[in-house]
């Protein structure tokens, strides 16, 4: 388990993370959303010692993460990894089999799953040539090889095309099963999380938001497309818990939090000429949380 | 685990650096083996023989390391950057710092792979050239090879800490670059400047250490001690060939046999004297730097690189310490208050390294405060110099 208490870190006078508790349970997939400049990939650092913070603590499994047999188990991966410092795939693998377990046979596996170009897996390629993509899957495949307790990722599916993000879903969702893992993935790409990830949390204002399971999350609103025989007037939908309204000519689509046969039962007494009940995803769960913070204002 | 991490950390990055060790030999060989296979001053003691006064030839007899040792300071410069260039990059920063190793294990491992990246070659070709040396200058007292490559070494290595306490007080490379120039001129530019403003050039500043005013300049400067030393120990290697000289000179200039057993008093009188001072000095920057270093070290926050630089050590507070010595010293020499040559070199060579520090043009109100303070120290200080 990780626990985050009171974790606190500025930037001169920006303050990123301020006073930020956090738990993420044991053989999970936690998703870290955010906007830009959030705090995503500042809090990943804290948590793989690569920052210091200014305040608080990062336990892992009630270990500080400033111990070294903690931070053995702890596999960082940052959105730009350093290409330059290990040429080939040979020396990635020998540089990461200095500090961890590197299964070779898994990692050249898993390469092959990715139909990584044969070509390329020359031990005298130079992955500074690579594509961005492609120097993304060698190391999430060094990751991956190394199946460490926990694995910080940051901006996993950046670069990564469709195919690849599918097949890197696949290849996470196995691991966690079979490795008893804690995967922590930040991400923009909301639809790839909600496919993998267990539970998320949405870090704004240098804390976390809201957080919890992404199914208990999303059930917790309900979206509706109604449209009515005559002029309708916003009004009438006062007493329900709406977050979202959006009008285009007679069709409204709500996004109402509650109960949904209250929601349902107080709709139909409006005498709709259509109602249909949309499915809500975690991409709009996120826009719903961040509006409520005052972002997209002009959008609504 | 932590020792064993560390362990196959430095093999590893000692097995990475095993191109740049290949190369520093071949550079180092290309220095010093090549001059001494193509030198033709072996022949010049035959012609001594001959009876042609070779006065001349013999003063300039040289075991030719001088470029090996140059290139051995010129090193102490460079490899520092390549050393700690990680420290100036963000990726770098989050790949190295987020495994299981501490930092300041990475940096020591760094330092110390690099010196002997250039420690090894330099000591396989230094040996190599002095037995090559050996072969065609029998009579050479070889002992002072030996001294002087563990004076060479002990210099590198203060030198190199030097320069590496300096880059790593900044945050870009570029940046770190200019603060190492820095570091290696500010001192001469201080006491230039004293020894300028005090008349001091005549007087004997250090009595004991025979040091007169003029000297101080190039006391302070911290690469002295491989140029000094170097010519130092080479004429004490050579010294019997100059004795060997002497006696000739002797001979042909018909004066009596005696005469050579003042040899020893000759010889105390004609050479220059072994004068730890410049060792000192590199000896209080080098361990000063290496103190400074470790306990700085542990403030320096990772999130800091490629971030505009804000240490006190750094071109914070070096550009504008330098520029004004040098306005002073530019001023004394021109004989003019505030000379407009210098005036100008100052104006942009400070607004240059200070765009260099900021990367931007708009140049905070301190910054130019700081310029006008500059000219207004030296016009004060000047004043009272010509007064």
């Amino acid at each position: 388990m990780i626990k985050i208490t009171n974790l606190s870190k500025s930037f001169g006078t920006k303050q990123v993370l301020n006073n930020l508790n956090l738990t993420i349970k044991d053989n999970s997939i936690f998703g870290l959303i955010g906007i830009n400049g959030a705090g995503k990939s500042t809090l990943l650092r804290l948590l793989s010692s690569v920052y210091d913070a200014d305040e608080g603590d990062i336990y892992y499994d009630d270990e500080s993460h400033k111990y070294l047999n903690v931070r053995q188990d702890i596999f960082f991966l940052a959105d730009n990894p350093h290409s330059e410092i290990c040429k080939t795939i040979d020396e990635v693998l020998e540089f990461y089999s200095v500090f961890y377990e590197v299964d070779k046979e898994k990692f050249y596996q898993y390469l092959n799953e990715f139909n990584f170009d044969k070509q390329a897996l020359s031990s005298k390629s130079n992955i500074n040539k690579f594509s961005k993509g492609m120097q993304r899957q060698v190391y999430l495949c060094i990751a991956l090889s190394i199946a460490p307790k926990y694995l910080l990722l940051d901006e996993a599916f950046d670069g990564l095309d469709p195919l690849a993000r599918l097949t890197f879903k696949k290849i996470v969702i196995s691991l966690m099963e079979t490795n008893n893992i804690t995967i922590i993935i930040s991400s923009h790409s909301l639809r790839e999380l909600e496919d993998i990830c267990d539970c998320y949390g949405l870090l704004h204002n240098g804390s976390i938001e809201s957080s919890g399971d992404i199914e208990t999350s999303l059930n917790q609103y309900h979206k509706y497309q109604i449209a009515f025989s005559e002029e309708f007037n916003e009004s009438k939908l006062k007493h329900l818990n709406i977050v979202s309204y959006e009008k285009v000519g007679r069709v409204i689509q709500i996004v109402c939090v509650g109960d949904e046969e209250q929601i349902e039962a107080s709709l139909k007494s409006l005498k709709p000429i259509i109602m249909d009940k949309l499915s809500i995803d975690f991409e709009e769960l996120f826009i719903l949380k961040v509006m409520k913070e005052g972002y997209l204002k002009d959008e609504k | 685990m932590k020792n064993r991490n560390k362990r196959k950390y430095f093999l590893m990055q000692f097995k990475k650096e095993i191109p740049f060790t290949i190369f520093n030999l071949v550079v180092f060989s290309l220095l010093y083996i090549l001059p001494l296979a193509f030198s033709n001053q072996y022949n010049i003691i035959d012609s001594a023989d001959s009876g042609i006064s070779t006065y001349y030839h013999y003063f300039n007899l040289s075991t030719n390391y001088g470029f090996i040792v140059g290139a051995l300071a010129i090193y102490a410069v460079i490899v520092p950057v390549k050393a700690l260039f990680f420290l100036t990059k963000k990726k770098y920063i989050d790949s190295y710092y987020s495994l299981p190793i501490e930092r300041k294990d990475i940096t020591f491992i760094q330092i110390i792979v690099n010196i002997l990246c250039v420690l090894i070659p330099f000591t396989i070709v230094f040996f190599s050239g002095s037995l090559v040396t050996l072969i065609f200058y029998h009579k050479i007292i070889y002992i002072y090879y030996i001294i002087l490559y563990l004076i060479l070494i002990v210099c590198f290595i203060l030198y190199f800490m030097y320069n590496a306490f300096f880059f790593s007080r900044a945050n870009k490379v570029l940046d770190g670059i200019v603060t190492v120039i820095f570091a290696n001129f500010i001192f001469l530019l201080l006491m230039a400047s004293i020894v300028e403003g005090f008349n001091l050039s005549k007087y004997k500043v250090i009595e004991v250490l025979n040091i007169k005013g003029s000297e101080l300049n190039y006391l302070s400067l911290p690469f002295m001690p491989f140029i000094r030393y170097g010519n130092y120990f080479n004429e004490m290697i050579v010294s019997k060939y100059d004795y060997h000289d002497y006696v000739l000179r002797m001979n042909n200039q018909t004066i009596i046999k005696e005469e050579i057993l003042n040899y020893d008093s000759w010889f105390a009188e004609y050479r220059t004297p072994f004068n730890p001072i410049y060792l000192i000095f590199l000896g209080i920057l080098g361990i000063v730097a290496i103190i400074l270093f470790v306990v700085l070290f542990n403030k320096r926050k990772p999130e800091q690189s490629e971030e505009i630089g804000t240490s006190c050590f750094g071109l914070k507070v070096l550009s504008p310490i330098c520029f004004s010595l040098l306005t002073i010293l530019l001023s004394i020499e021109t004989k003019l208050v505030i000379s407009w040559a210098s005036f100008i070199i100052v104006i942009i060579g400070y607004l240059g390294i200070t765009l260099l520090e900021l990367r931007t043009f708009k140049f905070p109100l301190y910054k130019i405060l700081m310029l006008v303070g500059m000219f207004t120290l030296t016009f004060v200080s000047l004043f009272y110099y010509y007064l």
